[in-house]
């Protein structure tokens, strides 16, 4: 082991005196302290596992860090398999399910997390022999089992129907489409559709080519000795069986010609999320990387003073925060700057944010900006060591990277060195002021005032995976939101003609559905039954059942007059005032006919736009501080979705998502099959049990009496 | 500003350092100033680096009822400036030197930490020793300060889920001790103050024997002592203190309003003008003319309130902006220094600490009521609260969820803990103290938490003992004895309806 010494290169000190002291100035420094890194030597063994030893004897603890750098591969019509194949790699082995393995952990007081490169795990010294146990089996038999898979995937549903309210993710997401591309690993996002591909088979394949140990490193840190490493790795890591070598493969990235704008809508947003961004070239550990690093410090890091945060908050206010970041990468690196905005000020911070970058690779940084960067930067790099973990990672890259064995030892005296003129250099170099991509994800009022920004005139309109928005086409004329409304009536009753559906009205006046939603991950199952009969009686009860038995989480009821409404945590209301008013009018057998009688809500209809592959008419509906989208198929005339956003009492949108699918004839109605229910990223699916009609309005709901729809509910999920 | 944190966090309070096998003890020196403050010292040269911190033993505990959230406001002010350090300049002299600085507040005492490469100490001193002689409490800064305070409180308590339930548990957990409230108080009390509160709360908290001054990292010890004299021993204390105060604060016909008649006919006299004016230093000022004022420490006001164990139930309900209900129960737990303290929090390690305690594996994983569980203790230096806490499933009843986690706290009455899980908390234990040892700053702050809660710095050595010796019958007894229905309060959470 080589150790290496180098001066802390802060400045040239004096040394003062003490004993009388003039508190009405800052004392001087003393000399420079020494940093010492101890750059840790690798061990090859013969399966291909490259080990590197961080000894620290200070505390009796040991880390184990896996590290398996194999190239990245690209996902294709099963982007994401990697995260979910991390994911499974935690969730036990063949010898140790879940459940025991998170026990023995604990028992040990350690830590341990997984993802799709390898491990973390940490101990005491004293458990190492155990700890190691179970990483062998970690590696070497994950468990994959079924069960885990489906908890894994249901979680991620969630995730990925919780994005639509989660802009930074969006925004994320089309950065990463619009600056790779569609051909780079870099540029594939996982959607649903690629969700949904993903099978159990894949995360096996996926572990079976990429996890091998002739591409991974063990990075051990602690109470350890060498010696003591070398057996462990006989013992523990030797076994791992060596496969075929895999090569890294080149893929090619977009070039961007001018500023591209590209918008995501997020309805009833009261931020937009900027962010300005193209790609670099440039790898780790590059000569230039140093001074891109420092570049960027000064225009976007951390600290109050730099240029981004001094302008867009400290003197404008327009932001809370607003950073920038340069990253190098093997494949390629990137750089994005920006942050969130209030919707007012959303232009005129992308001005700003562009004078930035143009005003940092125009014009050389001024001495004092130069001086308390390095300075900060010095002082930040000296406290990173106190942490061991930091030298682990210095010595993984540089293995890794192929860095020379004195990158970092020299690294202080590299940063020392940078001239205003180096940072020019650079900055002309690496940034594109005129050629980059600027992602807004937002309230759409605010994206025709960004067409001036984009090279082409006209903003790109993504969804939250960044894959391409169509706009919106005109409806035909004569057609409006209430022939609309009026047409999806008919469609629910199954008439062709206006006298079809005169006679429909008359010959079925009442229509009673049952369906079920299951949550498989809670052991949950939600029985939902609604009524609903001419011109304006409804009742329904949302029945659940788990493993504690079954009740009834929520009911309502109105029989034309009035009617209450109870839920699960001990509401229970007549209707009244406003709500008693809209009750009262026309709800069969849409309740969107309502919305067309009631002076207090607005109905518009926007045009045309595709859902599911086929064209729909959408339609906008305020009411108050409420927003809801309508989606109609054009075609069928059905209602297939409503978008809704109420405002809470802070003013922060909550979104849900219902759709109806596989609309089918039952005794004599349109009836949806499938009805999703998607509130703030909690996904329930519910299936049609089955629909019946009645010629005359007799449920016995509708007038508050709950029994017999109860005990038909109780009845089904009995299975009877 | 981010650099001021307000707690919500129990770790904190519990951070805590030792070890047990392999122990290796943490050599400190201790001794007092002649003005009360009490300085520790750690040396240790693994990195060059030191963390110089500063305890002062006020907290929202000891804020007056109708201006609370005061001691958090202070901890804002402090970053404002002194007498010597121009506004906004505070941080920058730490950036520069490659430092990072910070501060935190909680119901029993401030802390603030600067850590720096260890050729700064003598920075680090200056700034300290400056904030506690002559900070600058002005309008100018207490406008700002309560402008980002009010941001503060939006974003951690008001727009954050479950933010406010530190807030809702405390007021009803206490009827007459100032927990009763916690540390970002009111606003409306911080409106209502004026400058001459917050000047009042300086002049009584903000005083030498009301502080410590713990130091760990790369130091020189004796060099360190004789920076620390040079700084801090010169800092008068008592009536001494006031006038040093008054005299860099007050305009000159205030100044001799009030203490015109103590000085007598040399008050007069335009030499006496002229050395007011800046001819000679303020402490050579005080030495000329205050020689014989008193130095003598003036008593710190503490609350004496105890309250003892609760004596009835007390349940209610708040809504707020959430998505899924919860459901928490408050007990009161003994104060620090009580012999109960480990057996307690060991109590809580057991319900749900990691995947495999009682009810992460059972209400969480297997009754899947709940989407996450958590229990802490919230031990305070008066009896504190341990609190368990869980959000419930989508469409699990809060009142099922509360009777699974009755269920599992009824178990540990009844039966004893397994051997194994009893050996599986000590091993937890033993691992929670060795990584809490391996920074400067956690070892700066547990040598002075120990030293100020507990008066015993030496716990930093022997703590880990006193957890180990907790037996099973130990834990079921203090499940036994303040886990009950009596002594708690339990909260739902519950929805706001959409409108």
């Amino acid at each position: 082991m080589k150790q290496l010494v180098i001066l802390f290169s802060l400045m040239s000190s004096v040394l003062v005196g003490y004993g009388q002291i003039d508190r009405s100035e800052a004392p001087k420094p003393q000399p420079n302290p020494e940093i010492k890194i101890e750059m840790p030597q690798d061990m090859h063994f013969e399966n291909g596992l490259r080990v590197i030893i961080v000894e620290n004897h200070k505390l009796p603890k040991v880390s184990f860090q896996l590290f398996v750098d194999y190239p990245n591969p690209l996902e294709g019509d099963k982007a994401g398999v990697s995260s979910i194949f991390g994911e499974m790699l935690g969730s036990g082995t063949k010898s140790t399910p879940k459940t025991e393995f998170d026990e023995q952990m604990d028992y040990m007081g350690a830590t341990f997390f997984s993802n799709s490169r390898g491990f973390y795990a940490s101990s005491l010294k004293k458990h190492t022999p155990d700890i190691l146990k179970m990483l062998n089996q970690v590696v070497t038999e994950p468990a994959f089992a079924q069960e885990d898979f489906d908890r894994i995937m249901a979680q991620n549903k969630s995730g990925l129907a919780s994005l639509a309210s989660d802009p930074s993710g969006m925004s994320s997401n089309v950065a990463s489409v619009v600056n790779f591309g569609p051909n780079h690993p870099y540029g594939e996002v996982m959607t649903e559709e690629t969700l949904d591909n993903i099978e159990l088979s894949d995360v096996k394949d996926y572990y079976n080519k990429n996890f091998i140990p002739n591409h991974a490193y063990l990075v051990v840190v602690g109470d350890v000795t060498y010696k003591e490493v070398k057996e462990y790795v006989y013992d523990y890591f030797v076994p791992w069986q060596r496969k075929e070598d895999l090569k890294p493969v080149d893929y090619a990235t977009p070039r961007t010609t001018g500023k591209q704008v590209y918008f995501v809508n997020k309805p009833g947003a009261v931020q937009s999320v900027i962010k300005i961004t193209h790609t670099v070239d440039l790898t780790p550990g590059h000569e230039d990387e140093i001074k891109l690093r420092l570049l960027n410090q000064i225009l976007g890091g951390g600290s109050f003073s730099a240029r981004l945060m001094s302008n867009l908050r400290e003197d404008k206010a327009y932001t809370y925060g607003c950073y920038s970041q340069m990253s190098s990468d093997e494949l390629k690196g990137n750089f994005s700057a920006g942050g969130s905005f209030r919707n007012e000020v959303t232009d005129s911070a992308i001005v700003q944010i562009l004078d930035e970058i143009k005003g940092i690779a125009d014009e050389p940084v001024t001495d004092k900006e130069l001086d308390l960067v390095k300075k900060s930067m010095t002082g930040a790099f000296a406290r990173s060591l106190e942490n061991p973990q930091t030298v682990a990672r210095f010595a993984l890259n540089m293995f890794r990277f192929n860095l020379p064995a004195d990158y970092y030892s020299t690294y202080l005296t590299k940063l020392e060195r940078i001239t205003k003129e180096d940072l020019l250099m650079v900055a002309d170099k690496y940034l594109q002021p005129n050629n980059l991509n600027i992602v807004v994800v937002g309230n759409e009022e605010i994206a025709e005032k960004l067409n001036d920004f984009d090279f082409d005139g006209k903003v790109d309109f993504k969804n939250q995976y960044g894959e391409d928005e169509e706009m919106l086409k005109a409806a035909p004329e004569g057609v409006t939101a209430e022939t609309i409304i009026n047409k999806y009536a008919m469609a629910k009753m199954n008439a062709k003609t206006q006298a079809d559906y005169d006679d429909k009205l008359k010959s079925i006046q009442q229509i009673e559905v049952y369906r079920l939603a299951e949550m498989k991950e809670y052991g949950v199952k939600l029985y939902m039954y609604t009524a609903q009969a001419f011109p304006n009686k409804s009742g329904n009860v949302l029945y659940m059942t788990s493993a504690m038995g079954g009740q009834v989480a929520e009911s309502a009821w109105f029989n034309g007059e009035e009617g209450r409404e109870k839920d699960a945590r001990g509401k229970d209301e007549a209707y009244a005032g406003a709500d008693l008013a809209r009750k009262k009018l026309t709800s069969y057998p849409v309740g969107q006919l309502a919305n067309l009688e009631n002076d207090t809500v607005e109905v518009v209809l926007m045009g045309i736009a595709t859902y599911n592959d086929k064209p729909h008419y959408k339609v906008k509906v305020v009411e108050g501080e409420q927003l809801s989208f309508e989606y109609y198929d054009v075609v069928t005339s059905l209602l297939s979705k409503v978008e809704s956003i109420v405002k809470d009492e802070n003013g922060d949108p909550i979104e849900t998502l219902v759709t109806f699918a596989d609309y089918a004839e039952k005794n004599g109605v349109m009836i949806a099959t499938k009805q999703t229910i998607n509130a703030q990223g909690q996904v329930l699916e519910f299936n049609l049990i089955k629909a019946e009609t009645n010629k005359k309005a007799k449920a016995k709901i509708f007038s508050g009496k709950m029994k017999v729809a109860q005990k038909a509910l109780v009845a089904l999920s009995l299975g009877k | 500003m981010k650099l001021q944190h307000w707690l919500l966090s129990a770790a904190v309070i519990l951070s805590a350092v030792g070890f047990a096998q392999e122990r290796r003890k943490i050599e400190y020196v201790e001794y007092d100033l002649d003005n009360g403050i009490h300085v520790i010292l750690h040396e240790d040269h693994t990195t060059p680096i030191v963390a110089v911190t500063m305890m002062y033993k006020v907290g929202s505990k000891n804020e007056n009822p109708n201006r609370t959230g005061f001691a958090h406001f202070f901890e804002h002010l402090m970053f404002e400036g002194t007498e010597n350090i121009d506004r906004h300049e505070y941080d920058k002299y730490v950036e520069r030197a490659g430092g990072t600085l910070n501060a935190n507040t909680s119901h029993d005492r401030t802390f603030y930490y600067e850590l720096l490469p260890s050729n700064q100490l003598e920075l680090g001193l200056w700034l300290e020793s400056e904030r506690l002689l002559h900070a600058k409490v002005d309008n100018v800064g207490i406008e700002t300060q309560r402008e980002v305070v009010k941001e503060e409180k939006r974003q951690r308590m008001d727009n954050q889920p479950y933010g406010s339930f530190m807030y809702e548990v405390f007021r009803r957990a206490y009827n007459e001790h100032p927990y009763q409230w916690i540390p970002i108080g009111s606003m409306e009390h911080l409106d209502a103050a004026q400058e001459e509160d917050y000047v009042n709360f300086y002049r009584t908290f903000y005083v030498p024997h009301n502080v410590t001054l713990s130091i760990a990292g790369d130091i020189d010890i004796a060099q360190t002592k004789k920076w620390i004299d040079a700084y801090f021993a010169s800092i008068p204390n008592g009536e001494k203190l006031n006038i040093y105060r008054d005299k860099e604060f007050l305009d000159f016909s205030s100044f001799m309003d009030k203490y015109g008649t103590y000085v007598g006919p040399q008050a007069t006299a335009s030499e006496f003008g002229e050395d007011y004016h800046g001819k000679i230093s303020t402490e050579a000022f005080i030495k000329k003319y205050f020689a014989k004022a008193s130095s003598k420490p003036i008593e710190v006001p503490r609350p004496s309130v105890n309250e003892g164990l609760l004596k009835k139930e007390v349940r209610d309900t708040i809504y707020d902006n959430i998505q899924l209900p919860a459901v928490m129960m408050a007990y009161r737990t003994p104060e620090l220094m009580h012999k109960d303290k480990h057996a307690v929090e060991l109590l809580t390690m057991i319900l749900a600490d990691g995947n495999s305690s009682r009810l992460v594996k059972n209400v969480v994983d297997d009754q899947q009521l709940a989407l996450g569980a958590y229990s802490f203790p919230f031990q305070l230096e008066d009896p504190g609260l341990a609190i368990n806490f869980a959000i419930a499933n989508m469409g699990v009843d809060p009142g099922e969820l509360e009777a699974a986690i009755e269920k599992e706290v009824e178990k540990l009455q009844a039966e004893l803990i397994t051997d194994r899980e009893m050996e599986k908390l000590r091993n937890m234990i033993e691992s929670r103290f060795v990584s809490s040892y391996s920074t400067m700053a956690g070892i700066a702050e547990a040598l002075a938490d120990y030293h100020v809660y507990e008066n015993d710095t030496e716990l930093i050595n022997t703590e880990l003992d006193k957890y180990l010796a907790v037996t099973k019958e130990d834990i079921q007894r203090v499940a036994k004895t303040y886990f009950t229905k009596e002594n708690r309060v339990v909260l739902y959470y519950l929805p706001n309806k959409g409108e």
